[in-house]
């Protein structure tokens, strides 16, 4: 094979990597983008922007994806005008660069099929390039800026731009400058006689403890921002007293605007050669011809030596230099706010790969409960002893592969920062999002199928709950609506809620659309408020006076109710005409393993989610007492706790025992308590879907299979809990409830 | 942020233990004050306990340094290192001038106290309850 063939072949393995490292970073640019509008002088946030954009455009090169690098190249043009503070960051310029984002995420896409070349999406583009370099433009002439703050911080900016020039300066002192007589101080002084210095930085790193300090032996180096109308001669001449015991590195005002050239005023992680350039432990023509190698050993085929290596087997640069310089990358990077980007960027594994595990890890903690069952038979304490040993292991290993697969939800959160700002202006409404528990974790496939029907949620409420500013402030609110995403963990599972501050759901229009779509029968009320709510969730609904294009097709929210059910969730709704709608979608924390709490009614065993149980009454008589409306209850230090009898429930076979034990589980913030025969114990879980037919299983969410062979059925606690609020004497809920009631 | 330490804990045994910085701390006192430092350091009980409380402030009183050079920074930097691997945070409070502006000229102005010197914190920590 030749070079060249080797070369485009490693580049055709690597462009899925790249493409998919490219989606984080227009993700995050369009994450960072949003945070600045909140906060447009957070110079950090500007910085991790333009390294986002830095990085699309340079390995978009690598791959010569030769549209990304031109386009975002003037991108990145404008944010260097805003980084150099020629430009102030305004919402118009926001959503032209929101815009500009969304034409490099369709760019990137457009490289993973590279014939789907569309020439409307060049039109934009060029359109957007026009207006970028407008919005660039605009401010090189500094007396068109006519009018407000901008103008008078482009004026301020302006000259500096023509007279003066912001020189980067290194200056890391010798050893022996103390003792020959020089006081760093004063030179920094003197320096900064020549113009205006700022940014000064005292890098303390190569400096030790007070215990192994020589008092005498000097070790500070300073990074400062000088700002000066004098050349690089006379800047260094200011130095000519230290010329032997200073390493100075000058950047000129051009690198520093060049950014692409220069990794130290860009990348807030340096790079570890100019780490040891600022440290003084190499030269640069040392720096220089080691890189030389590296690329030498690299072009060779070989895996080249790390560079502080071959620094310190060719230029003779001390290890421990080479440590501190490490240290302090190390310091940058978890510092750096560009983390906040490169936290996405983990070892990549198949999805499918991880699947195969976990599923693998199912069959091998039902073998291991049946290998544990086994050992208890024989009675052999020794055997018995190494299999809870291998059980503990096994729990181990499910927790931590399960871990595997979890995700915070906050990344599919932070998406509808987009969707809300777009969605809120094109409404001609004011809405602030606000996200509450971005960092509750949830298996990997849930969030990704949970981010569409958000997304619908949430647009439904934009379109239909909150109102516009006029007709909120004659509402008597303030013009601002209020969205807030949260999510938190709740019995076992994970609870998220979408609550908005807008009009609430009005009854009499929903109840009309009913009748008239012939969902309800003509004239009929249903004596509950929520099952009129639960109405909206029917196929074929739409309540919007005007059929906008967002959410007003009224084929959203019977999906939105399936696709959450199909993840074993539910989705209730709350609202108060008026005062605002509030969704809760309750979902399982995975969809795989879980810890269970095994019990025995008759021959049949049950599983309660253990999360779930909150406290277990032992063996009290069998007989409840009943409260006026017939249900079963027990009294719980002082309160009543309403009791669902399992054998009642399902008709189960065998006689009650003489005594029977309570469990206390916890379900939507209401304690309600089951009555079983046995207590088995934690029981390691493995999830089996039940088949339809046993869909219409009400407070049933699953099947497992014990070690045993027997197959044990899994509760679902909410479901049961409202089987506990409703349940009655009179009516023994039959076991197969007619799908309709559930 | 120098929060005031409790009360109880702000009284002339606290005061008496801070450490003076020198008349004069420069290349030519430099050995000296680091022996002097070190002593210092091993024999610091006080300090202990507002890291025990949760004050991870190590108070340095830089009123009466009035000389004060780059060598002499440089002690400060290492007894900072020192300081830092015991979980403290070096603190100069009330910096003379010459020490506000060498702190401010060599990018070390971390240590000082928010403008200005008498700040309502520093009053509080000075005056003995």
């Amino acid at each position: 094979m030749k070079p060249v063939d080797m070369d485009l072949q490693f580049v055709a393995d690597a462009l899925p990597a790249f493409l998919s490292e490219a989606d984080e970073q227009v993700a995050a640019i369009e994450q960072l983008l949003l945070q600045l509008e909140d906060a447009p002088d957070d110079r950090d946030l500007l910085d991790a922007l333009f390294r986002c954009a830095h990085t699309v455009k340079g390995s978009a090169g690598i791959f010569g994806l030769d549209a990304v690098v031109a386009f975002t190249h003037h991108v990145e043009s404008l944010l260097d005008r805003l980084r150099a503070g020629q430009l102030q960051f305004s919402p118009g310029l926001s959503t032209l660069l929101l815009q500009c984002n969304d034409q490099i995420r369709a760019l990137v896409t457009a490289a993973k099929h590279p014939s789907a070349d569309d020439a409307a999406g060049d039109a934009e583009r060029s359109a957007l390039v026009q207006r970028l370099q407008a919005a660039a433009g605009a401010t090189q002439v500094p007396a068109d800026a006519s009018s407000g703050v901008s103008a008078a911080a482009t004026a301020d900016a302006a000259p500096a731009c023509s007279t003066h020039a912001l020189w980067q300066i290194g200056a890391a002192f010798g050893n022996d400058t103390f003792r020959n007589g020089m006081d760093p101080l004063t030179i920094l002084r003197y320096v900064a006689g020549l113009g205006s210095m700022s940014q000064v930085r005292c890098n303390t790193d190569a400096v030790p403890g007070l215990e192994a300090l020589d008092a005498e032996t000097c070790h500070l180096a300073f990074d400062f921002a000088l700002d000066t109308d004098a050349d690089q001669a006379a800047i260094t001449a200011a130095f000519s007293f230290v010329q032997d015991d200073c390493t100075l590195t000058l950047q000129p005002p051009a690198a520093t605007a060049g950014i692409a050239t220069g990794p130290d005023a860009t990348l807030a992680v340096s790079r570890l050669g100019d780490l040891l350039l600022d440290l003084g432990a190499v030269t640069a023509p040392e720096l220089h011809s080691a890189l030389q190698t590296q690329a030498d050993s690299r072009a060779d085929g070989a895996m080249p030596a790390p560079i502080g290596q071959i620094l310190q087997t060719q230029a003779g640069v001390r290890p421990e230099a080479v440590d501190v310089a490490l240290q302090t990358q190390a310091r940058q990077r978890s510092a750096s706010p560009a983390g906040a980007a490169d936290d996405n960027r983990f070892i990549r594994v198949h999805a499918d790969r991880l699947d195969t595990v976990i599923n693998l890890l199912g069959e091998l903690v039902i073998a291991g409960a049946g290998a544990q069952l086994l050992a208890r038979q024989s009675k052999q304490r020794s055997l018995v002893e190494a299999n809870t040993q291998i059980g503990r292991l096994i729990e181990e290993i499910r927790n931590g592969t399960l871990k595997l697969r979890m995700v915070p939800v906050g990344e599919t959160f932070s998406r509808f920062r987009r969707v809300v700002r777009d969605t809120a202006a094109e409404l001609g409404k004011d809405v602030a999002l606000e996200i509450v528990g971005g960092d509750t974790e949830l298996d990997k496939s849930v969030v990704e199928r949970i981010a569409d029907p958000l997304m619908h949620l949430v647009r439904n409420g934009l379109d239909h709950g909150l109102e516009t500013p006029a007709q909120r402030l004659a509402a008597g609110k303030s013009a601002q609506g209020r969205l807030v995403l949260s999510a938190s963990h709740e019995g076992g599972g994970i609870l998220i809620r979408i609550q908005d501050d807008g009009r609430g759901i009005q009854r009499s229009k929903l109840l009309a659309r009913a009748w008239e779509r012939g969902l309800l029968p003509q004239g009929h009320t249903p004596a509950d408020d929520n099952d009129i709510l639960r109405l909206i969730f029917e196929p074929g609904f739409s309540t919007a006076e005007t059929v906008t294009n967002l959410s007003g097709r009224g084929v959203g929210m019977d999906v939105v109710r399936r696709n959450i059910e199909a993840l074993r969730g539910t989705v209730a709704i709350r609202s108060t005409e008026g005062a605002g709608s509030t969704i809760d979608i309750r979902l399982p924390l995975t969809l795989a393993i879980i810890d269970g709490f095994l019990i025995g009614v008759g021959g049949t065993k049950f599983i309660f989610p253990l999360e779930a149980v909150v406290e277990v009454i032992e063996s009290r008589p069998a007989a409840l007492q009943e409260d006026a409306r017939g249900r079963a209850c027990v009294e719980l230090r002082g309160r009543v706790l309403p009791v669902v009898d399992l054998r009642r429930l399902y008709a189960l076979d065998g006689c009650a025992p003489p005594r029977v034990s309570v469990v206390v589980l916890q379900a939507g913030g209401r304690p309600f308590g089951v009555a079983v025969d046995v207590l088995l114990g934690q029981h390691q879980t493995v999830i089996k879907p039940l088949s339809r037919m046993f869909k219409s299983l009400r407070g049933i969410s699953g099947s497992s299979i014990l070690g045993s062979g027997e197959v044990a059925l899994i509760f679902d606690v909410p479901a049961l809990g409202q089987l506990a609020a409703q349940a009655d004497s009179t009516a023994p809920a039959s076991p197969m409830a007619p799908s309709a009631m559930s | 942020m120098p929060k005031p330490a409790p009360e109880t804990l702000v009284d002339d045994a606290a005061l008496s233990a801070m450490l003076r910085l020198p008349a004069e701390l420069t290349i030519y006192t430099a050995a000296e004050t680091r022996s002097a430092w070190l002593t210092w350091l091993a024999g610091d009980a006080t300090d202990a306990i507002n890291v025990a409380i949760g004050d991870p402030l190590c108070r340095v009183d830089a009123s009466g340094c009035d000389e004060i050079d780059a060598a002499g920074a440089q002690l400060l930097v290492a007894l900072a290192h020192s300081l830092a691997r015991q979980q403290r945070q070096l603190h100069l409070h009330q910096a003379s001038n010459p020490v506000r502006a060498a702190c401010h000229d060599l990018g070390l102005a971390d240590w000082l106290p928010p403008e200005p010197v008498t700040g309502s914190a520093a009053t509080a920590q000075a005056m003995p309850t």
